[in-house]
């Protein structure tokens, strides 16, 4: 059965809001926290090392564009 | 050969079997043979009495099984309602972007449990994220809705989420297209499809993901001291609380007990029922 590119677009709208919720609590930690040097208290291991200078680059990136 | 096959895989089995021994079974032998003992004793030299039993009846401590096994039903339920279209997308519609999603959801599981459950705490307090910036953006307060049943569901939903989320979408993809296709054909209506041909052939993977939330749901302790502020006492509660401030061992194994042989009843009866190889792709 052929699934619509309406509910294929539904269906990958549904999945990224999924992850938004299922990461919205680790990023209100930095929000909260607001100095990226708390970042690392909130994600753990060597993988959230990495996500957290991603993120300290993404953020440095913005600030220097503005 | 075969007799040489068979020790070779008993000799390869020896070292998780006496792993499980020594750090299952014997840890589970010790808290059954406590939960038979008289209240508050720390020896297993005593006559048993069952006394910690009948405390768990006359001591109203049902009430927190009752509400763990309640709040672990809900949150499967809802799991599986909100996890299904995902499952169903990562299975058969996003191809290359469902390993990304499938990473995604891994990636969280990196940052532990409690650390997820105090960011919804900060997210969801008054004067929260949420709160914080609606009051800032629209000028607008709304009350929290921590320490309030509902957001105890809400957090055994999504710690438990990637449970579901998986087993689910291995079970989809077992569905075969061509049953869907031929269904279609013959004119058969979405919903009919749905529960003519996807509901039974995933239904695999429907008991591994449910009764993976379920037993640990029901086991769950932090979602509800975190979120809930302890507005509801659950079973893992009132078990740690038996063996820290209570210091009473027979009541907590006894407590144990009962979730573990409930727990273990309703595995076994789920396990029994599905082809657990067939879901893992190997011939018998």
């Amino acid at each position: 059965m052929h699934t619509g590119s309406k509910a294929r677009i539904a269906l990958l709208a549904y999945g990224l809001l999924a992850i938004f919720i299922l990461y919205l609590p680790v990023m209100s930690r930095q929000v909260v926290a607001g100095n990226p040097r708390y970042w690392g208290f909130a994600i753990e291991s060597e993988m959230g090392a990495v996500v957290v200078v991603m993120i300290q680059e993404w953020r440095e990136g913005i600030s220097a564009l503005i | 050969m075969e007799r040489i096959n068979r020790r070779l895989g008993l000799l390869s089995a020896l070292p998780i079997g006496v792993l499980l021994v020594l750090s299952f079974l014997a840890p589970l032998l010790v808290v059954a043979a406590f939960s038979v003992m008289p209240q508050k004793v720390f020896s297993l030299l005593n006559m048993p009495d069952f006394s910690a039993f009948s405390v768990i009846v006359s001591q109203g401590y049902y009430r927190s099984l009752l509400w763990s096994l309640g709040l672990a039903f809900t949150a499967t339920a809802i799991l599986f309602v909100i996890c299904w279209p995902l499952a169903y997308g990562m299975a058969k519609v996003f191809g290359r972007f469902s390993l990304v999603l499938t990473l995604a959801v891994v990636m969280s599981l990196f940052v532990s449990e409690n650390i997820r459950l105090y960011g919804w705490v900060l997210t969801l307090m008054k004067g929260g994220l949420i709160d914080g910036y609606l009051g800032v953006w629209f000028g607008i307060g709304l009350p929290s809705p921590l320490y309030k049943i509902p957001v105890i569901v809400f957090g055994l939903v999504y710690v438990y989420f990637p449970f579901m989320l998986f087993p689910l979408a291995q079970g989809i993809a077992m569905v075969p297209d061509d049953a869907r296709q031929a269904a279609t054909d013959l004119g058969a209506s979405r919903w009919r499809v749905l529960t003519a041909i996807d509901l039974p052939l995933a239904a695999p993977g429907i008991l591994v993901g449910s009764l993976l939330c379920f037993v640990l749901s029901a086991g769950a302790v932090a979602e509800s001291k975190l979120l809930g502020g302890q507005t509801v006492i659950v079973i893992a509660d009132d078990v740690e609380t038996a063996f820290t401030f209570g210091q009473n061992w027979p009541l907590g194994s006894a407590l144990s007990m009962i979730l573990i042989v409930l727990i273990g009843g309703i595995a076994v009866f789920g396990l029994s029922r599905i082809d657990l190889d067939a879901m893992m792709g190997r011939n018998r």
